[in-house]
């Protein structure tokens, strides 16, 4: 409550998107915390990832988007996305995560509508076209490549600060 | 013949080996209809597609874009749709460390005062940060664009060649470019850039007709509050055409202000400057592409001051309404050419005229713009020059 508050009386865009990077973070660790029995050890383990799976992203994104608890392991937090339908149906839980379906992924979790046509095909393509051109995404960056720990939390804390969604 | 072949077959290879196949891709369809009581309609319709890779580590990115557009005007002699095939932005950039950007292909350019060039052109261009520094240094050549699209105009040959709708290609010229950007000089605030453009006609030496001219502009910008961006340029432009050399000189100083405030709305005011025919050493200011002033009477930065003034605001999301207006000055008497002014008149006003446009944006790959506006000539022109008035409607869909 404090944070929220704290959150309206400022106006510092840089402000803001440290508190919102820091929030991202702690909450990460909450999560983990509670899940795994060294939260640091995942943190760190994440940031080092160079190519992120499916399993722990589906994970973050529902927790931080108040779509599952805490708790959640990764393969119930895949399965969760894939029917819900926020990942095309080939994609498996081991799979590196391309910046085409992580964009898919977040516009879902975050319940971004995106323009006609990511309406009308809610694919990858048109998702990772509304990211990028929103300025959401890492630049310069292709549908295709494989994103990192580093990355991931990189596009959430730039999501939060344009959807205005507390996380 | 043999060896060519095996360049190619390897080229494509090695291009599916690293990935083009997973290249991004799209394209934009844009409507557009404009009509007015001195031109009448004039219609086009355009496809632009798009392609572009970027590789894993982020160092070489290629871009290729086109515009397939059929065009129709009232005011050409045939009354049937024109096809417009032309090559857009299409360039491959390679940033083997964050202080270096090498660039070819059909680059957009646009030097910083806004006061010699600026569209596309075909060449290569480097930038380099060095300290507090970045320097550019780029070579163009302009006889593959579209002479349309390229709006140079600054011979009689160029003109000539502009005004026929059977010629493509635009004049055959070389420009060379050198650019020092100081991005937050004197101040974190403000920032200076120096630079040097050079053209040079590739006619043949033969040819009386061939026009040279080399720049140098300085621009200086700076926010000396949040919200509040003011910039003024200065260039001097030196021309050699048929035995006469001659100097023109050009400036600029302008500003807007984002009104503090829930309404989004901003306010803006810039003058532009251009010498006329003084004496033998100083003569008309002429810009490599045409520099056009104007919404509805359009002239270019030549021989004209420009005092461009308006206010633009978003009432509600997506949607925004700009009004401005323009008032035209010539600064000369003998080298300003335009088709109704009246010769014997000294008067330097060449008329005022407003635009008002409306931009709807529903969604983000969707957008429509209409405007409207009427230009008023002044006493450069004849008595019988009439108001003149022009509506616009554009829709563009991104897919």
């Amino acid at each position: 409550m404090e944070y929220k508050k704290y959150m309206k009386h400022t106006s510092n865009p840089r402000t803001t998107r440290l508190i919102a990077r820091c929030t991202i973070l702690f909450l990460f660790l909450c999560a983990a915390s509670y899940a795994y029995a060294s939260p640091a050890q995942e943190m760190d383990a994440l940031l080092a990832t160079s190519e992120v799976n499916y399993g722990q992203a589906a994970r973050i994104l529902l927790i931080l988007t108040d779509n599952a608890p805490q708790s959640i392991n990764e393969d119930a937090a895949f399965v969760e996305v894939k029917t819900k339908e926020w990942l095309p149906s080939k994609t498996q839980i081991n799979d590196s995560v391309t910046m085409g379906n992580v964009s898919m992924l977040v516009m879902h979790a975050f319940d971004m509508k995106g323009g006609f046509m990511q309406r009308l095909f809610p694919g990858p393509r048109y998702s990772f076209r509304e990211m990028s051109r929103n300025g959401l995404l890492p630049s310069p960056s292709d549908p295709s490549h494989k994103i990192s720990g580093a990355d991931l939390l990189n596009i959430l804390d730039k999501v939060s600060v344009y959807t205005g969604r507390e996380l | 013949m043999k060896n060519m072949k095996r360049a190619i077959v390897f080229a494509l290879f090695a291009f599916s080996c690293t990935g083009l196949f997973a290249l991004d891709f799209g394209a934009a369809l844009a409507g557009h209809a404009e009509y007015s009581n001195y031109t009448k309609g004039k219609y086009a319709i355009n496809l632009l597609p798009w392609l572009s890779w970027v590789n894993k580590e982020g160092s070489i990115d290629v871009y290729v874009s086109a515009n397939l557009g059929v065009t129709y005007s009232d005011s050409r002699k045939l009354h049937k749709w024109k096809f417009i095939p032309d090559l857009k932005r299409t360039q491959i950039t390679f940033s083997p460390t964050g202080k270096i950007d090498l660039e070819a292909g059909r680059l957009r350019f646009a030097d910083n005062a806004g006061l010699a060039a600026s569209g596309l052109f075909d060449g290569l261009r480097a930038s380099f940060i060095v300290g507090p520094t970045r320097l550019k240094a780029a070579a163009f050549y302009t006889g593959l664009l579209n002479a349309e699209s390229a709006s140079i105009t600054l011979s009689k040959s160029d003109s000539k060649e502009y005004a026929d709708e059977d010629n493509y290609f635009a004049p055959r010229r070389i420009m060379a470019v050198l650019t020092m950007e100081l991005p937050s000089f004197p101040t974190e605030r403000s920032s200076l850039s120096i630079e040097g453009v050079g053209q040079f006609d590739l006619r043949k030496k033969v040819s009386k007709d061939r026009l040279n001219s080399e720049y140098v502009m300085v621009n200086f910008s700076i926010a000396p509050i949040s919200g509040l961006n003011l910039k003024t340029s200065f260039g001097a432009g030196f021309v050699q055409y048929e035995g006469d050399n001659h100097i023109g000189f050009a400036a600029t100083l302008g500003g807007n202000w984002a009104v503090p405030g829930r309404l989004r709305d901003e306010l803006f005011l810039t003058g532009r400057w251009s010498s006329g025919a003084i004496n033998d050493t100083i003569g008309s200011y002429l810009p490599v592409t045409i520099h056009g002033q104007g919404k509805i009477f359009n002239p270019n930065l030549s021989a004209l001051m420009a005092i461009n003034g308006g206010y633009s605001i978003l009432p509600i999301k997506n949607l925004l309404l700009k009004a401005e207006g323009n008032v035209f000055f010539r600064t000369d008497t003998t080298t300003f050419r335009e088709a109704e002014l009246d010769r014997d008149s000294k008067s330097r006003f060449l008329g005022g005229e407003f635009f008002v446009s409306l931009m709807w944006a529903p969604l983000s790959d969707i957008m429509a713009n209409v405007g409207g506006g009427m230009f008023f000539p002044g006493g450069a022109f004849k008595n019988t020059a009439k108001n003149h008035w022009l509506i616009t409607g554009t829709l563009i869909v991104s897919f």
